[in-house]
């Protein structure tokens, strides 16, 4: 089974926040660092868009690091933040921000996760309340291959189970679940 | 008698004077000679089988791009029977049906990051429609391993025939014989042990491969990209340990080339005792000023000539 766990970022997951202000955000990699995203006024008209950071793992020193330490946004775009390289034994990680935090998801912030193996994954979300979703991951059929990958959308609240609740997909789809409402919230396996 | 092998190689020793070819008597000379040692073949077989009837133990590595090998070459030598032809105007010993069996522990490690394509998963993103806005979500890419393939090969029996010239020399106080060897060819043909290599390599990537969730279907066609890159250097490789075993073989003293294999020495100063306990019997120093060796009558035959 896979590994679930939103505070514990590993390279299966991705961590997206959305910024909504105006500014210059600090950000590091497990603690607050010196990498900066500079958030300007908004196009005209509003177009949102997506960039991404990606993080390598240094086996040599044993922290990650990444080349990308001032990137420049707009006002609701989002970033990603991803492990694009895999070393054996490399540990899970979070993002610290100005006023983001994986290990505490909350408003316009999400997190995904790619589901490599079969199986019936039931997960919690804790923090506001405590509620408990599964996702249900099938085996390809082999007259479906190859096929296209999928992404799914799951909607989180502090306030109401997640949105859908069940959800079967297929293995190597992705499940992405994007916080509506709420603070502190953790998304892991039960 | 020294060794000079160290981890597998040939350590030069300091030059010797050329050797002295034991010279035939002129026809019809008388043959006269003061001092004479006579050894048979059967003699001579049980100390050339002192010298090479021993195991042989030596490693060695390589790296060739994507795959390094590493192969730990375990050989025994054993058997040999002397033989002293009778030819003409020269002589020759001759060494026979010398066989060296054994073993290869070869292992064979595969980067195979080096050698397979990258793949990710999904091959492009997936995207999906949020409150964002379209959101698209990461790829993850397959983390090739890196994967080790224990190959025992074993070694068919290798025969060895060798002819030795001999060498008679003066150095310092005493005369030395030695046997030469003269170059002989050693065939290794380690061109069976391909299949087994490849089919061992395939068997161990097929079930590495076959870990890694999602690439089910690609798994047959990986296999084949890690052989035919594999064909492409095994040839190589096996050249490589070919090589590493015929250095280890030659290494042995009698084969070597560069080390003389030493049969006996006599003092150059022969102490003559006397015969009886007369008043004025005493010790008589002798010199050998000149010493042959020949082989006649299936003998080796070590003659010397006193000073007059």
């Amino acid at each position: 089974m896979d590994f679930l766990h939103s505070q514990q970022l590993t390279r299966l997951d991705g961590y997206y926040h959305r910024f909504m202000t105006a500014g210059t955000f600090r950000w590091g990699i497990g603690s607050l660092g010196a990498y900066t995203i500079t958030v300007t006024p908004p196009r005209n008209p509003p177009t949102p868009e997506g960039a991404s950071i990606d993080l390598q793992y240094d086996e040599a020193s044993g922290l990650y690091v990444t080349t990308q330490t001032s990137i420049n946004i707009n006002q609701e775009d989002y970033v990603l933040w991803h492990v694009e390289t895999h070393a054996p034994g490399a540990p899970p990680f979070s993002i610290i921000g100005t006023d983001f935090n994986s290990r505490e998801l909350a408003d316009e912030d999400a997190f995904s996760h790619f589901f490599m193996l079969p199986g019936v994954y039931k997960y919690s979300v804790s923090g506001g309340g405590s509620q408990q979703g599964s996702i249900r991951v099938i085996q390809p059929m082999q007259a479906d291959l190859p096929r296209t990958a999928q992404a799914h959308l799951v909607e989180i609240s502090d306030r109401t189970s997640p949105n859908p609740e069940t959800l079967a997909i297929i293995a190597g789809d992705t499940v992405h679940w994007d916080i509506i409402c709420g603070t502190d919230l953790v998304i892991k396996s039960v | 008698m020294s060794r000079h092998r160290i981890n597998g190689s040939i350590t030069p020793i300091p030059a010797r004077p050329l050797p002295v070819l034991p010279q035939d008597p002129e026809p019809g000379a008388p043959n006269i000679s003061d001092l004479t040692v006579a050894i048979n073949e059967a003699g001579l077989t049980i100390l050339v089988d002192r010298a090479i009837d021993h195991p042989i133990k030596s490693s060695g590595s390589g790296n060739w791009g994507a795959f390094s090998a590493g192969y730990q070459v375990n050989l025994q030598v054993s058997g040999g029977t002397i033989e002293l032809p009778e030819l003409q105007n020269i002589y020759i010993v001759r060494l026979d049906n010398v066989v060296i069996t054994g073993l290869v522990e070869f292992s064979l490690d595969i980067d195979l990051s080096r050698v397979l394509p990258q793949i990710c998963i999904p091959p492009r993103r997936s995207c999906i429609h949020t409150s964002w806005g379209n959101v698209c979500t990461p790829q993850v890419c397959i983390s090739w391993p890196k994967v080790s393939v224990p190959v025992p090969i074993p070694i068919p029996p290798i025969g060895i025939n060798a002819d030795f010239g001999i060498a008679v020399y003066q150095q310092g106080n005493v005369w030395q014989v030695d046997l030469r060897v003269y170059p002989f060819s050693l065939y290794i043909d380690l061109t069976p042990s391909v299949d087994l290599i490849l089919d061992t390599t395939k068997n161990i990537v097929h079930d590495v491969l076959s870990q890694i969730p999602l690439i089910g279907d690609l798994v047959d066609g990986l296999v084949d990209v890690v052989l035919d890159t594999l064909r492409g250097v095994l040839d190589t490789i096996l050249a490589a340990i070919k090589a590493f075993m015929e250095n280890l073989i030659l290494a042995i003293d009698l084969f070597s080339p560069t080390i003389p294999y030493h049969l006996t020495s006599v003092p150059v100063l022969q102490k003559i005792i006397a015969a009886g306990s007369a008043p004025g019997d005493r010790e008589v120093d002798l010199k050998i000023t000149g010493l042959s060796a020949i082989t006649r009558d299936h003998e080796l035959i070590v003659a010397g000539v006193f000073a007059s």
